[in-house]
This record gives C-alpha cells, sequence and structure tokens, in this order.
C-alpha cells in the first residue's frame, strides 16, 4: 500500500470541498423559518404525526397482518459477465408467521441474459454492458419483490402492505404486474405504502426553481435536512407536482434530523394520517427513521456473502467455478 | 429445517424455524448422495437476531417493541432454533450445506430404537427421549404402553417407547443403574422388577431398604394400566422366614458369615475355625465346643492337670476336665482372644435368627418363577446373599453342565439376581463375603443363564471386575465428579452427555448399551406400584416425635404437681418403667416438661421451691 500521499491528490480534495461548501451554504443560508413558509406557500403543508396508543393501534389494524417486503442481492466476487448473483425477496406477516420468500439466479453469462441485454441496449453501443446488467438485475429483482407481495396479498389479504424503497420503482420496471397489484389492491381494500430511507427525489427544488434557481439540482433530502421537527411531516401539493397516480411526503419519524419518504397510492390517500402515524409509532425513537418491521424484514431477507461463498462451493463444480467465476483478484498476490 | 454453515462428515449444524429441536431426536438429512443419512441432535441452541434489541445501528425502545406486540408480532418468538446433529454413521465426504432435513417416521428409524424382536417378550421400561414426534407414526402395538409420571401426575404416553430384550443379555449380560441419591434408582429397580414379574423370570431381590413391595398400587393410577403382582414375588426376611442351616455350612461359608458379621476376620480366626469347625457341626455343637476350648484355654493346661488330680470331683465335672484337657492339646497354639471373637460374632449371627432357617423358601420361589425379595439389615444382607447366591447358582451350573454331560439331573432354573447398595455386595479395594460370588457370576454367569442387575449410588466404589461386566448401564442423574469420571470412562457417554449428568430429572436417564450401539436418553415409565413407605421422613419424625410425648406425659400424669426438686426421683421411676425416650439426665426430663408446658398440656408456675408443673 502507498503512505505517501501526493500533493496533487490533496489540493483536489480541498477543491471539492470549497465547491460544495458553496453550493450548500445558500441552501444553508436560508433561515428556517423562511424556508418553511415559503416550502407551505408553494409546494405542500406541514402537518404533525402523532403516536398511536396500543389500543388505537389495535383496534385500526383490527388484528389483520402488516406485510413488510423487501430484497437482497448478493453476488460473487468476479465482474461482469464472471458473476452469479442471488436475488431474494421476502413478504413477512406480523401475525401467523407467515411469510412468503421468491427467489431467482442472476447469471449474466448464460446465452438467454445476453440475448436480454442485447435487446435492451437496442444498438445503442454507447451503453455500457455493466449498467445495462445492473438494469436488469434491478428489474428481476423487484418483480420477485411485488410477486412475493402480490402471493401475500392473496393469501392474507392484510391491513397494509410496506415495501422497502419507493412505489415508483415498481411502476416503471414491472408496469404490468404493477397495474394487476394496483387493481387488486384497490378493490381488497389493502393499503400500500413504500418507505424511502434514501429519499431521491429533488421536488422542492424543482417546484421553486422559478424564485429560488439557486436550489436547482439540490435534493429533497438534503433541502430537508433538518428542516423538521421530530414528528413533523410536509405534505406535498398532488396538484403542484405531478406524481401520477402516486402521492409522496417526507416525514421526520425519529431523533434523526435526516427525512425519511412515503409513497402512496393516489386513490389510498385519505388514508395517509392513519397510515403516517402507524409508520411512526413502529419507528423507534433513537432509529434512523425506518419503521422496524422493515428493519426486520431487511435483516432476514440478506444472507450473509459466506454463506453465498458456502452454497456456491457446494452446488458447482469446482473446475466450473474456478473457471468462469473465479476473480483473478483473488489470486494475486499483495 | 436445513443443514447451516460448515459441515464435515461426522456433524452439521442444522437450522429451524418451525420446529424446536430436542436433545436425542432423530433427524434425516436430505443429501441424496449420502443416501439421506440420519443423525442425531447431541445439542440445542436458540437464537434471536433481535434480541439483544439492537437492529441494524438502532437501538429498540420498549414502546416500539409493544406496539409491535399490538400488532400481533412478538419478537421474543422470532428464534431460530440450532441444533449440532452426529451423523450416526460417518459420511464418506461432507454433507451439502443447505440441503434440507426433516423429522423421519417411526419406520424410518425403527431399527436404531427398537432391538426386541418381539413386544411380548420384552421389558417396557420407559419412553426414548427426543422421540415425541415419531408418536403419531408409531405402531399400534408401541402405543400407550409407558405412561409417565410427571411431579406426581400420569401423562400418557409421548415418543418410542424403551424396551430391553432379556434375551439380549445372553450376548450381552448384565445391567448397571448408577445415580445419585434421589436420581430415580429405585423407582428404576421397582419399574424392572415389575417387568421382570410381568414376564414371569425367576429374580432374587436383596433389599436392604425393605422398600421393594409390590402389594399396593401406585396412587392415582389409570385403572386400564393397574397389575396386580401379588402372586408373582414373595418376600422373605433373613433371620425370619430365612436362614442358613448351620449344618450345611462349609468351612469356607463359615468364615465368611462370620468374617460379614463383624468387620472382617483375622488370618489367625480364619486358622481358628478351620482347625475347630467340623463337617455336619451343628450351631450348638460348634458353639459348645469353642466355649469349652475358651474355658480350657483361660484355665490352662497345668491347672486342669492339677485339679483332676488333687480334686474330688463328680463324674461330670471330671469329664469335662478330660475334655478341656483333650482341647488343650488339640488346639493349645490357639490363642484365647481369637476364640473370643469367633464367639462373639457367631452370637452376633444367631441372635439375627440366621440359623433358625434355611433357604427352601428361596429355592421354591425361583423354581416356580417368582421375584424373590429377601429384606435384611445390610450386613446380614451380604452374608445371606454370600450364602445363598452360592447356593442357587451352584445348582444351577450343576444342571447346565450336566445337561452338557447329557445326564440327568434336578431341574433349577435360569435367574437374574437384582440387588441396590451393590458396592456394599462388591466393593471395590475391600474384601467383602459376597464380592467373590458376584464377581463369578459377572463373569461366567451368562453361560449359566444368571444375570446381574446392579444399582448403587457409588459406581467408584463398584469393583472393577464387576463394573466392567456391565452391558448396559443407566446412568441416573449424577452429581459427584469422581463418579462422573467413572461413567465416563465405563460408558460411551459423550461430553455434551456427561455433562448434562447433574441436571437430569429423577427419573431420566442415558442408556449406554452394548445392545444398542449407541447412548439413547430414557425416561423410566410410571410404576404400577409403590413402595409401602414413601412417607416423607420428617412428617414420620414428627409423628414418631408425638407418640413419645404422649407416652411421657401418660407416665407423669398421676405424678402431679411435680416439683423442679423432685426431677431426679422422677427421673429414676421413669428409667425403671422402661420409658424408651433417651432421658439420661435431669435437664432432659425438665425440657422434656418445658415441651408439654408449650403444648399447653401442663402449667409451669413459679414458687419459692423452684418451678412447680402442674
Ligand atoms: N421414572 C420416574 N418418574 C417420575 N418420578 C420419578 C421417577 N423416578 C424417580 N422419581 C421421583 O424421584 C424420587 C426419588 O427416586 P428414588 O427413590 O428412585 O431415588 P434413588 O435414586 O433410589 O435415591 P437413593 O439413592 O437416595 O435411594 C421418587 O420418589 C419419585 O418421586
Ligand atoms: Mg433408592
Amino acid at each position: 500500500m502507498s503512505f505517501i500521499i501526493n500533493e496533487d491528490l490533496k489540493s483536489q480534495l480541498r477543491t471539492v470541498n470549497l465547491q460544495l461548501k458553496r453550493m450548500y451554504s445558500s441552501a444553508a443560508a436560508l433561515d428556517k423559518e423562511k424556508f418553511r413558509h415559503f416550502v407551505a406557500e408553494e409546494i405542500g403543508k406541514f402537518g404533525r404525526l402523532e403516536k398511536m396508543s396500543s389500543k388505537t393501534l389495535k383496534e385500526l389494524v383490527g388484528g389483520k397482518a402488516i406485510i413488510g417486503v423487501d430484497g437482497s442481492i448478493n453476488q460473487t466476487a468476479g465482474s461482469y459477465p464472471h458473476y452469479l448473483a442471488v436475488l431474494q425477496a421476502l413478504a413477512k406477516s406480523t401475525v401467523g408467521d407467515y411469510q412468503v420468500w421468491k427467489t431467482a439466479v442472476h447469471v449474466p453469462l448464460l446465452k438467454a441474459e445476453r440475448e436480454r441485454l442485447e435487446g435492451l441496449r437496442a444498438g445503442n453501443k454507447d451503453i455500457a454492458s455493466i449498467f445495462l446488467d445492473s438494469k436488469v438485475k434491478d428489474t428481476k429483482l423487484a418483480a420477485l419483490e411485488l410477486a412475493a407481495a402480490f402471493q401475500a396479498a392473496r393469501e392474507m389479504k392484510p391491513f397494509l402492505i410496506m415495501f422497502d424503497g419507493p412505489l415508483r420503482r415498481y411502476q416503471t420496471r414491472v408496469p404490468e404486474e404493477w397495474t394487476d397489484f394496483v387493481q387488486y389492491i384497490l378493490r381488497e381494500n389493502i393499503l400500500v405504502v413504500g418507505v424511502i430511507e434514501e429519499v431521491g427525489t429533488y421536488l422542492i427544488s424543482g417546484a421553486l426553481k422559478e424564485s429560488y434557481p439557486y436550489l436547482e439540482g439540490q435534493y429533497d433530502r438534503e433541502l430537508l435536512f433538518g428542516q423538521l421537527d421530530p414528528g413533523e411531516y410536509l405534505e406535498i401539493d398532488e396538484e403542484k407536482v405531478q406524481r401520477g397516480d402516486l402521492r409522496i411526503c417526507f416525514l421526520r419519524t425519529s431523533s434523526d434530523p435526516q427525512i425519511i419518504g412515503l409513497d402512496m397510492l393516489k386513490g389510498q390517500f385519505s388514508c395517509f394520517e392513519a397510515v403516517s402515524n402507524l409508520i411512526y409509532t413502529l419507528t423507534p425513537q433513537d432509529g434512523r427513521g425506518i419503521p422496524i418491521w422493515l428493519d426486520l424484514v431487511d435483516s432476514e431477507v440478506r444472507i450473509t456473502q459466506s454463506m453465498l461463498d458456502l452454497l456456491v462451493d457446494t452446488y458447482l463444480d469446482p473446475e466450473l467455478k474456478r473457471k468462469l467465476f473465479a476473480p483473478k483478484r483473488e489470486e494475486r498476490i499483495y | 429445517m436445513q443443514v447451516v454453515g460448515i459441515t464435515d462428515q461426522q456433524e452439521v449444524w442444522v437450522a429451524s424455524k418451525e420446529v424446536k429441536l430436542q436433545i436425542n431426536q432423530i433427524l434425516i438429512i436430505e443429501d441424496e448422495d449420502l443416501d439421506n443419512p440420519r443423525g442425531e441432535v447431541v445439542c440445542t441452541q436458540s437464537y434471536n437476531r433481535y434480541i439483544p434489541l439492537s437492529i441494524g445501528q438502532s437501538f429498540v425502545d420498549q414502546t416500539v417493541l409493544e406496539s409491535l406486540r399490538q400488532i400481533g408480532y412478538n419478537l421474543e418468538q422470532d428464534e431460530i432454533n440450532l441444533a449440532k446433529v452426529r451423523l450416526l454413521t460417518e459420511a464418506t465426504y461432507p454433507i451439502k450445506p443447505g440441503c434440507s432435513v426433516r423429522i423421519p417416521t417411526f419406520e424410518e428409524v425403527k431399527d436404531l430404537l427398537i432391538k426386541s424382536p418381539n413386544l411380548d417378550e420384552a421389558m417396557v421400561l420407559g419412553v426414548i427421549r427426543g422421540t415425541e414426534d415419531l408418536t403419531s407414526s408409531l405402531e399400534p402395538e408401541y402405543q400407550g404402553i409407558a405412561p409417565l409420571l410427571n411431579n406426581g401426575e400420569f401423562v400418557s404416553q409421548k415418543g418410542v417407547p424403551f424396551v430391553f430384550d432379556p434375551r439380549a443379555m445372553q450376548q450381552y449380560p448384565h445391567i448397571g443403574i448408577f445415580g445419585g441419591s434421589g436420581s430415580g434408582k429405585s423407582f428404576g429397580l421397582r419399574v424392572f422388577l415389575e417387568e421382570i414379574m410381568k414376564l414371569g423370570l425367576p429374580a432374587l431381590m436383596f433389599d436392604p431398604h425393605f422398600e421393594m413391595d409390590f402389594s399396593d398400587p401406585f396412587p392415582g393410577i389409570p385403572e386400564d394400566y393397574r397389575k396386580d403382582f401379588r402372586d408373582r414375588f414373595a418376600i422373605f426376611q433373613v433371620g425370619q422366614e430365612v436362614g442358613v442351616q448351620f449344618e450345611k455350612l462349609g468351612v469356607k461359608e463359615l468364615t465368611d458369615l462370620l468374617a460379614a458379621s463383624g468387620g472382617g476376620l483375622s488370618e489367625s480366626m480364619v486358622n481358628a475355625v478351620e482347625t475347630v469347625h467340623e463337617r455336619r457341626d451343628s450351631f450348638l455343637s460348634f458353639r459348645n465346643r469353642l466355649e469349652g476350648i475358651r474355658e480350657a484355654l483361660q484355665m490352662g493346661k497345668s491347672k486342669i492337670e492339677r485339679v483332676l488330680k488333687e480334686e474330688a470331683l463328680n463324674r461330670q465335672k471330671e469329664e469335662e476336665l478330660q475334655q478341656y484337657l483333650e482341647y488343650c492339646n488339640k488346639y493349645g497354639s490357639l490363642p484365647v482372644s481369637t476364640v473370643g471373637g469367633i464367639i462373639w460374632r457367631l452370637d452376633r449371627l444367631n441372635r439375627s435368627g440366621l440359623f433358625n432357617r434355611n433357604i427352601d423358601p428361596v429355592i421354591n420361589g425361583l423354581q416356580s418363577g417368582k421375584l424373590v425379595v429377601i429384606q435384611g439389615p445390610i450386613w446380614l444382607l451380604g452374608v445371606f446373599a454370600t450364602y445363598v447366591l452360592g447356593h442357587v447358582y451352584r445348582k444351577r451350573r450343576e444342571y447346565r453342565d450336566a445337561q452338557l454331560r447329557r445326564e440327568a439331573a434336578e431341574y433349577f432354573p435360569p435367574f437374574l439376581i437384582v440387588t441396590d447398595e451393590a458396592h456394599n455386595f462388591a466393593p471395590k479395594g475391600y474384601d467383602s463375603p459376597a464380592k467373590s460370588i458376584i464377581r463369578e457370576i459377572a463373569q461366567e454367569g451368562r453361560k449359566y443363564g444368571a444375570f446381574l442387575i446392579l444399582a448403587t449410588q457409588r459406581p467408584t466404589l463398584l469393583d472393577e471386575t464387576v463394573t466392567a461386566q456391565l452391558n448396559t448401564k443407566f446412568v441416573f442423574r449424577t452429581v459427584r465428579g469422581t463418579d462422573i469420571a467413572t461413567i465416563k470412562e465405563e460408558t460411551d457417554l459423550r461430553p455434551e452427555e456427561s455433562r448434562r449428568l447433574p441436571y437430569l430429572r429423577s427419573g431420566d436417564a442415558f442408556v449406554s448399551s452394548a445392545i444398542f450401539g449407541r447412548t439413547l436418553s430414557v425416561r423410566i415409565r410410571a410404576a404400577k406400584t409403590t413402595s409401602p413407605h414413601t412417607d416423607n421422613p420428617f412428617d414420620e419424625l414428627k409423628s414418631k416425635r408425638r407418640q413419645k410425648e404422649d407416652e411421657f406425659f401418660e407416665l407423669i400424669k398421676d405424678k402431679l404437681p411435680i416439683m423442679e426438686a423432685q426431677a431426679l426421683e422422677i427421673l429414676k421411676d421413669l428409667q425403671t418403667s422402661g420409658f424408651e425416650f433417651s432421658l439420661d439426665s435431669v435437664e432432659q426430663l425438665l425440657e422434656q416438661l418445658n415441651q408439654l408446658v408449650r403444648q399447653g398440656k401442663l402449667v409451669k408456675e413459679n414458687s419459692p421451691f423452684g418451678a412447680v408443673y402442674r
């Protein structure tokens, strides 16, 4: 390892720091009161969440299940296309010790995968295969997650299905399945919510770009960082920000100054208060703002890297493994 | 359920969410390449990923947990059961991680659990632990035959019965039953004996605790489980119904008896008995001879000669002295104290009634296929066992030998010998009368059809030669380190199992047996009968004390009022009246009176002359 840090690197880092500071100081300079004022004026309204009492909670849910849905990807050490990935999705119910697993193994080396990739590329040579591959993977995972959720919805008729991540993802990755799913959900009166830990939208800067051009390009999570009090939310006006049949809100559900996002179906938004309070109630005060149920599902759906390696070692012929999936890097002596 | 983590050819870890795995449970590992091997759970753990309550980086507060509970989810339930599973036969290569594991059906593991082809000829001793999941696939004949007793309540059989085929003892003879106080040895012996009676096997039980009576049904026993054993056994007390016929004793037997009655016999005593005893001596003739020798030796040869010469004697006296003279000539070298010691021991034996009876009832009992229970204090039982075992074993051997030589001989059946406190009968390190016969049966009994069932609290104190011959061992709760060490050495208990020994419930045992080829964990079934005295010893103490106090009160009643100053006088009176309460001093008498005051039977007043009891 090199211990001598060259001067050029140091000075480049200094420059980066300066640039970032300049960019964000304008937002930081926004006085909290003022900021809130024009956010409320232009784009939505603030409100307060409430922790539910045990009694209210029980009555609200009425003995029905809450389903948490999450997925995971584990892959062997090589790089595209010499690797193998295990995709898993889990829908887990709070009642009845019920869960649905969906699993797929993704092997980019296989002919069918290569063809699928080329189909996506549509002749555009400039798109890196690795980018397309990750899209394929994510599409597959979204499909697994949605399938798990759909099965759980049919079999459990739950009160609420809680996805880890934005609902928009399913809408764009697996639109047909999503449409079927939404139809079913609305018919059966099953609530659906997406809990977004890392909010990737820039709705605020977008909506305010006329009045506040210098905010351009800033993410909502950056702008809202520290702007909401614990237990406070910001509801985005559906007129002012169009998001198809989805609606989004931002919540500060714990002592962490970072906000989280909630995606709901427009048709179910009348239940926003119940859903957001439920999520707030299920979120540990000192956590990172995610309801505990999703945390549980998240930790359950993952397999460890060593487990994956073990499985690969067991079920794949050693020759094949060496030839196709052993990264050159592992043999390198440092 | 599936195999997780790193595996090898002997062991795998199995994780299960649905099923709680139990120690000793047998599982089938579905690795087809290895022919779906079977394994036994040797240790279990369960763990909860979420407790302590830190998930990811967040610490979970109680209110959130409570909310979770409100929506139907209890975090504490979300545990994963892990079990270390040892393969019953080593695999040729490691098991595949991730392959599934399932609970077998009875049929798939029957060969491991049941070793007796015919249930009618086998002893049903209990239930094999860890087989509860096989209950539903159990063949009907194996169901409902071994109810258990839990906290004094009968509960129906769950799991595969533990059956023991006495025929297997032909190849793997003798049984040891080890365990600390209260661990369930006596209870286990009772179950064994019930099964012995059920099968009509002749057996001899030496019962130093006077507890092996089978007349009373176990309290609360279900009606259909009851069995009347009253015509299947006979109880004899040494010196009351059975004893030894002095005339038939050989010198060896006699020295053994004398040794047992008084803590060993010195070389010179053995020598003396050998010289003095004559064939066909009766107790009286032997006793009189010894007495005469003692008199003679005490007088001394010269004194006897002088008296004979100088005094005018009647004929009887003269004959007596002549006899003494002869004794002096013949036994002059024996020390007087030696002869005295023999007489003392002989009298002790005689007082027990030992010589007034014979062993015919025992022989008859065995001949008719009964369980013969012999009761007596442990020292006497040892003596008697020596005699009776030597006798019946010889009878059986003679019959077998004659049979081999194709000669006619009186039939004598094969039999079992059962004893509690076996370390007293065949102790390690020193001699005891019964030891050599027990050793002989341990080593050769199999050839003749004589089998031992030996129970002891202290396996470490049991003769090693005998221990080594016990092919099946029941190991109950054992706390003492030295005994655990002995058990480890003498059985095939694995380290995990010997670690559990101190924590076994009463009635649970590991069975380490050459017949099964591996250790089984067993719970002994509920007994059908009960010992006549299962009273709590403290209740007994209390009632005895009450009784004595009442007696005492009766005695002093007419002496009231009693002044403190009269105490000594009254004490003397009481002592002559034969009252057996140990009242040796005035203080004790007064304490006794005070006790009655406390009970409100007397009133104590102070007067100028000391206390007065009214
Ligand atoms: N198989 C069993 N099922 C249920 N309870 C049992 C069983 N075995 C023993 N017990 C309970 O444990 C008690 C003590 O057992 P037991 O008298 O057999 O002990 P032990 O090993 O003979 O002790 P000690 O060496 O002191 O004589 C019994 O009275 C009974 O209550
Ligand atoms: Mg006992």
